[in-house]
């Protein structure tokens, strides 16, 4: 141990192991040590982060040439890591009110692993802490212990056990061929293993049609449930992807698809965590965008608007959770002119709604122009017309649909605008600070993008780029009120490609066991019949020849009498067992 | 610089439009479903896999933020259309399914023969004392099928019931939980107050009675199976009556708790519905305010004329 200092020490602390002891503890100490613990327990992880640097290591030999690495700490985890800590001290906040005791357990326990994922310095570290944070995050959907949320969660940890064994498979096969270090997957594109961890990514960023699960589980959770979840899961996977497969072309066109098609499905839902869980898979496919462009600034722009969305995201989530927490209705068309009763969630979700759609002086807005300056540098033209009406799909579905519908708009007969409960302060705090944070960024830009991996510095505020934000808010906004009877949602449900498995594929399973259970009960009935036969028979040879006890064996005896043929085997038998007794003696 | 916002507006004009028309006039033709859509296929699975296991009232908690356990949900789903009901019925409702069990269980513990019962084979074998006693006690009741159950020992001969007392049932095979009650109780003993089979809040249509009075007995015989299967486990009866007992607690509960006095914090549809229960016509563009002053009015009337 000589050498061994305690600043050394602090330097090797875990952030998510912390967070996963305190989550453990949560759950198994009284109820009145929740409160403090769900604040005092992510800001030690934040501690623990911010006494990392980047020569923390944190080994373990699990055998002679295997060895894990749980701190691994380059640039872009520390990017991570940083918004990370901030928003699981943000989400503390906001449930320390309304968390049940194992929700708030096992929600540190799902953050924390998240963590480790991204601290992770070797293939097996990551997959353990990427299987904790999927079976952690199931709980977080079902705390919410209703039918639905039981149902959303059986469905999500099946996606998650599929991709995390997708997963789990290509990384053994990467560490047989290549290394156990995490690297970058462009030595073996096209081989098994990277199909194998492109699929386990694909599942965990929601690229469809990978994504159903996303929209199917996240608003079946609680009010904090949701948050954590649209912070950690997805994002996780956009830092694996890009670490591992940052600068694939492909990627590009399909986060421009994903964005699209993410924007659609938004502005066809009428539950409001149901349309920002479809407007996460839209952002996120912003993000997969500027990870296939690659290189500095599309590292740096992936990872900027990861940074933002966490937090404006976490907001409109958190103010979603608030308005269903106050008035326990989750449709848009259940819902009008909340602003008057609730105006701190009201104000909140517009500069989030704002911020998401790139108003400048916002949040939004200084990440998308990384993204779109990533875009048109590496001359994808199309792709970049693509975000640009992703964009404005997100004005369309949040901004406008959400704040006119719920907040702002008028109320008619079929809406609610009364609240049952009042919001709880830690509820308003966490909106207030994550919203502070989102126009903090939007007026520091340059002290924002210091924070990213590679420190590309771009200039939003050119007078080319402001006004171009302004004519899309513009251009988007005129159809919207145009066409404002056929914005008004819908108590429908959308049918996406979790369909498949919620239909046909549930139908062929119940065939299935049916079959299987047909043809175990015939052996069950079989079996034992057979059992019984042979016990029967063998305990009285004489039924062998029960069929045939009416035939007689002629002049068999000495006395030339007739004799059963049963007879006749049971002396056989008999005497051939008190040989073998015989026989036994002897040989002994 | 001017025509590159231009450019912008009309781009993101176009998008705006063409997403509008995307989403909700192609996608919505081929991708919405009711809102039930999955639910309702989802729930009779479910009903099916319960019934397969012998299972018919299931309780969903719901939790306060301390984990206890501050409303059953099965309940409240099940006592929802008769929310609007008066406070004086309300302690004596209970969903008919609940009430039947709590009958059928109740009567397991006492004289069966106090209420008509039917065994399923009595049913095959003698369909005429059947219909009588139908007839006779316009109260008909399923009983165990206890005589599938026994095929070693040699069925009596089930007995014609005889006008208002019909036999009871002559050795129910299930086995009587060990601790049967000496004197046998009545429902309002046992549990405090009396079950009506049906509510009767609107008169209805002779022959849509029958067809509930059917559906009633449908649902009795299931609960009939379920109290069958219980007692083939020799679930002693106290239990039965604690569990119960616990139930109409918790019906209590959340008649009393959850029970909203109609205001703005509903939507129309609600108090609509509510309006239409307490007897009061409405026109088509009524609107919410309209709908509550008018029950306001209407309980305000009915206050005053109980007070004369």
């Amino acid at each position: 141990m000589a050498g061994f200092t305690t600043d050394k020490l602090m330097t090797i602390l875990h952030p998510g192991i912390i967070m996963i002891l305190f989550g453990i503890l949560v759950m198994l100490l009284p109820r009145g040590f929740r409160k403090p613990l769900s604040i005092i327990a992510p800001v030690t992880a934040a501690w623990a982060f911010l006494q990392m640097t980047p020569d923390s290591s944190l080994p373990y030999k699990l055998a002679p040439y295997i060895q894990m690495e749980f701190i691994h700490l380059d640039s872009l985890a520390w990017t991570f890591m940083l918004v990370f800590c901030i928003i699981a001290i943000l989400n503390g906040i906001y449930g320390i009110g309304i968390q049940h005791r194992y929700e708030c357990g096992m929600s540190m326990v799902y953050a924390g692993s998240v963590m480790g994922v991204i601290l992770a310095g070797d293939c097996i570290s990551l997959i353990v802490f990427w299987e904790i944070s999927a079976f952690a995050s199931m709980y977080v959907v079902y705390c919410k212990h209703d039918r639905a949320s039981a149902r959303a969660s059986f469905r999500y940890i099946l996606v998650h056990a599929f991709g995390g064994n997708m997963l789990l498979a290509g990384l053994i096969i990467y560490m047989f061929h290549y290394d156990n270090n995490l690297g970058h997957l462009s030595d073996c594109i096209g081989e098994p293993c990277f199909w194998l961890i492109a699929i386990g990514i694909a599942v965990n960023a929601a690229i469809p049609p990978l994504h159903a699960w996303l929209p199917d589980a996240y608003p079946e959770s609680t009010a904090t449930g949701t948050v954590y979840l649209s912070s950690f899961t997805t994002k996780a996977a956009i830092y694996l992807m890009l670490r591992m497969m940052s600068g694939m072309t492909d990627l590009v066109w399909i986060g421009a698809i994903v964005a699209i098609y993410g924007a659609c499905m938004a502005i066809m839902e009428n539950g409001i965590r149901r349309l920002l869980a479809y407007h996460i898979v839209s952002q996120l496919g912003m993000m997969i965008a500027a990870a296939g462009v690659g290189g500095a600034i599309g590292i740096d722009a992936a990872t900027a608007h990861a940074f933002t969305n966490i937090l404006f995201k976490g907001v409109l989530m958190m103010g979603a959770g608030a308005v269903i927490y106050a008035t326990g209705r989750s449709n848009i068309t259940e819902l009008g002119g909340l602003a008057k009763k609730m105006p701190v969630t009201a104000g909140c979700f517009l500069i989030s709604s704002l911020a998401i759609a790139g108003l400048p002086s916002l949040s939004g807005f200084v990440s998308k122009a990384l993204i779109m300056d990533a875009v048109h540098e590496a001359g994808y033209t199309i792709p970049a017309l693509l975000l640009t009406a992703g964009g404005v799909g997100t004005l369309l579905s949040i901004t406008l649909k959400i704040n006119y519908f719920v907040f702002f708009g008028p109320c008619d007969d079929e809406t609610v605008s009364e609240v049952d409960k009042k919001v709880p302060f830690s509820m308003n705090l966490a909106m207030v600070l994550g919203t502070a944070a989102t126009v903090a960024i939007g007026i520091f830009p340059d002290k924002f993008y210091a924070l990213m991996p590679y420190k590309t510095i771009v200039e939003p505020y050119h007078m080319g780029h402001v006004l171009e934000y302004i004519a899309i808010f513009i251009g988007g906004s005129i159809p919207f009120f145009l066409y404002l009877k056929k914005m008004k949602p819908h108590d429908e449900v959308t049918v996406d490609f979790d369909w498949f498995y919620r239909r046909p594929f549930n139908t062929l399973m119940l065939k299935i066991s049916h079959v299987i259970e047909s043809i175990f009960r015939w052996c069950g009935i079989h079996s034992g019949r057979a059992a019984e036969y042979l016990r029967l028979h063998f305990g009285d040879p004489t039924l062998w020849t029960r069929t045939s006890s009416s035939v007689r064996i002629k002049n068999f005896s000495f006395e030339n009498e007739d004799r059963l043929v049963g007879d006749i085997v049971t002396a056989i038998v008999t005497v051939f067992a008190a040989m073998l007794i015989i026989a036994a003696i002897v040989a002994r | 610089m001017l025509l590159e916002t231009l450019e912008y507006l009309g781009i993101a004009f176009i998008c705006s439009v063409i997403l509008i028309i995307m989403s909700k006039i192609i996608l919505q033709a081929l991708i919405r479903r009711p809102a039930d859509y999955y639910n309702a296929r989802e729930l009779r699975e479910e009903e099916l896999m319960l019934n397969a296991g012998g299972i018919s009232i299931t309780k969903e908690h719901e939790t306060n933020p301390e984990g206890e356990i501050i409303e059953e949900k099965h309940l409240e789903a099940q006592l929802g259309d008769i929310e609007a009901a008066e406070p004086e019925e309300i302690m004596l409702e209970v969903p008919d399914a609940i009430a039947e069990s709590i009958e059928v269980h109740t009567e397991q513990e006492e004289d069966v023969a106090e209420t008509v019962s039917e065994p399923e084979k009595y049913e095959e074998e003698a369909a005429e004392p059947e219909k009588e006693a139908e007839e006779v006690t316009e109260e008909p009741e399923p009983e165990p099928e206890v005589a599938e159950e026994t095929e070693a020992e040699p069925e009596p001969e089930p007995e014609v019931p005889e006008e208002t007392e019909p036999e009871p049932e002559p050795e129910p095979a299930v086995e009587e939980p060990e601790a049967e009650p000496e004197e046998p109780k009545t429902p309002e003993e046992t549990f405090g107050f009396s079950i009506k089979a049906k509510t009767s809040r609107t008169k209805k249509p002779k022959r849509k009675e029958e067809e509930e009075a059917a559906e009633e007995l449908e649902e009795a015989k299931a609960a009939m199976d379920e109290a069958k299967a219980r007692a083939a486990e020799n679930e002693p009866v106290s239990e039965w009556t604690e569990s119960y007992a616990e139930i109409r607690d918790s019906l209590e509960k959340a008649f009393t708790e959850r029970r909203r006095k109609p205001s703005m914090h509903m939507n129309k549809k609600e108090l609509t519905e509510i309006a239409v229960g307490m007897g009061i016509e409405l026109h088509d563009k009524v609107t919410k305010r309209e709908i509550l002053d008018l029950i306001n009015e209407a309980a305000e009337e009915q206050a005053a004329d109980s007070e004369l």
